[in-house]
């Protein structure tokens, strides 16, 4: 079984939801990628202002610290949810992927090229029940993914 | 409005004043005189342009995002309060661009590392870098060219400007906080910021140039109220830095270069003899007349007259070009205070319409949507439909307090 965890959010939320999943598939000889995505909207915007005419780009010293900033937070996060799953789950196998784009639509591409079984997402934190409590990326990537999709409050 | 794809924007301005001279419309010794006269706002953009590339380099940006993260205490809301604050404050005395370009992507690589959603942090930055533009003379670069046609001393800007800024500002601050309140929920660690004195490389240069800022906070204002030249003012601050970053080693004159954004003086140097030639074939003087019958007497319909045609043109052009064909125009009206009016309503309109397309024009904007990388043609369509939504009750309400403090 392939089986995709999409991470986000505060770390703390993100360990809960990866325990969630746990107690709920049968992860033990499962094939598990931990994918983060890089949303690039953000990004695009601190580009916006200087698309104003004569404005300069923004210099290579700052474009290298929000490189560095991204990647920091990347890896943070992979590294928790490694360290939340591992403990539990030593015969399955683990891969890690980065991706940089609009959240949504590259889960739904990856999910489509590796063939996934299960993505696994996580609802808002803290968000009571209701419309609000799912995200735009994982109310998109329950509507458009292929495979089953495990959506843990 | 219209340009060729490839061609810059400094460019196709000052292509277009050179025909102005080459079909008569402006004199060559007319155009010298011209570009030669507005000696005050080429100097003040090139000082305010060093400032902010030098407290960069300083890590004053840096230090003080870290210190807000801090004092924020782990609240997502009290930290968008705080940028806010912060933005509002960088933006009186630096000026919008400082903001813009500076601030925001020190908060993007803040809010990252802090592991919160960036939108609500960056959009903020980019958004109060225009709305509190009108605060002091020299918040925005437009507000110097304004004042250099309409002297209007120190007490009568803020007299007419001040509460027109805190409703912008507060309008601003309440939509963000309802707007994005989903993205505001979950704490952060204000630990993970870092402390702010790790954000400075060079402690001296930073305590330099802190002192300079805090300076040119008390020399702006004491300047703009005995009408004073802004210009010298800020060309001392920039050199003053300049001293500064060079004695404590850490002047890096390749980066900033790169910071300064030079096309805009031959932006600046096209338009203005663009617009003297429209001037000169009567366009500013039948302008006029259509904004003066439009405006009336009265002073509330006059200051809608102004914000909402100023942010028009802003957003149909740009802004800069926008505020010189109506300050040519507005030269014509013969009753004094609706001139004033419209003069504070056209410098509201003119620094707060470009919130609406935030790349100035709305031509700008369709190429960045036809032309550019994808994400960015989101994130332009993305920055339009909260523009769409914020910028209007801010024109309106602004506009009414102009109109109000016009008022006998």
């Amino acid at each position: 079984m392939r089986v995709v965890f999409c991470l986000d959010g505060p770390t703390a939320s993100m360990v809960r939801v990866l325990a969630d999943a746990r107690v709920t598939l049968r992860l033990e000889t499962a094939e598990i990628t931990l994918l983060h995505v890089v949303d690039s909207g953000p990004r695009h915007l601190v580009d916006l202002p200087r698309a104003r005419p004569g404005r300069p780009p923004l210099p290579p010293e700052r474009r290298r610290s929000l490189d560095a900033a991204e990647r920091e937070r990347a890896e943070e996060v992979l590294a928790a949810a490694r360290d939340a799953l591992r403990p539990d789950l030593p015969h399955a196998a683990f891969s890690s992927q980065v991706l940089a784009g609009r959240p949504e639509q590259e889960i739904v591409r990856y999910l489509d090229r590796v063939a996934a079984n299960v993505v696994v997402l996580g609802a808002r934190p803290g968000a009571p029940a209701g419309p609000a409590s799912i995200g735009h990326v994982a109310r998109f990537v329950l509507d458009h993914a292929r495979c089953s999709v495990l959506l843990v409050r | 409005m219209v340009r060729p794809r490839r061609v810059p924007e400094a460019a196709s301005a000052l292509g277009g004043g050179l025909l102005m001279v080459a079909i008569g419309a402006v004199g060559p010794a007319e155009a010298a005189g011209l570009l030669l006269g507005s000696w005050n706002v080429f100097l003040f953009f090139l000082g305010l342009l060093l400032i902010s590339a030098l407290a960069d380099l300083a890590g004053v940006f840096d230090w003080l995002a870290v210190g807000v993260a801090r004092l924020a205490g782990g609240s997502p809301r009290r930290l968008l309060c705080g940028i806010f604050g912060l933005g509002v404050v960088l933006t009186a005395i630096l000026s919008n661009d400082a903001t813009a370009l500076i601030l925001t992507p020190v908060v993007y690589a803040l809010v990252t590392r802090l592991g919160l959603p960036a939108r609500p942090y960056v959009y903020t930055c980019t958004f109060i870098a225009d709305t509190a533009s009108f605060l002091l003379p020299v918040s925005n670069p437009i507000n110097i060219l304004v004042l250099e046609a309409f002297p209007l001393g120190l007490g009568g800007f803020l007299r007419h400007l001040l509460p027109a800024a805190l409703c912008a500002i507060g309008v601003n601050l309440a939509t963000f906080l309802w707007l994005f309140r989903a993205d505001l929920q979950v704490a952060y660690d204000p630990g993970r910021a870092g402390l702010p004195a790790r954000a400075v490389t060079r402690v001296g240069l930073f305590r330099y140039a802190a002192g300079c800022l805090v300076a040119l906070a008390v020399a702006y204002p004491a300047a703009a109220a005995r009408q004073w030249p802004l210009s010298l003012v800020a060309l001392a601050g920039a050199l003053a830095l300049l001293a500064g970053a060079a004695w404590c080693g850490g002047l890096d004159l390749g980066r900033l270069g790169r910071e300064v954004s030079w096309p805009l003086f031959g932006f600046l140097a096209g338009l203005f003899v663009l617009v003297r030639g429209a001037e000169n074939v009567g366009l500013a003087e039948a302008l006029g007349r259509l904004i003066v019958a439009l405006a009336g007497a009265d002073q509330l319909r006059a200051a809608m007259v102004g914000v909402f045609g100023a942010a028009l043109g802003a957003n149909l052009v740009n802004n800069v070009p926008a505020a010189l064909v109506l300050i040519a125009a507005l030269g014509r009206a013969p009753d004094p205070a609706v001139r004033d009016t419209l003069v504070y309503g056209t410098l509201v309109g003119a620094d707060l319409g470009p919130n609406l397309t935030t790349v100035g024009s709305l031509a700008t904007m369709l190429w960045l949507l036809l032309l550019r990388r994808r994400g960015l043609e989101v994130s332009s369509l993305e920055y339009f439909k909260l523009g769409a939504l914020v910028t209007p009750p801010m024109l309106l309400l602004s506009a009414l307090a102009v109109g109000l403090a016009g008022r006998p």
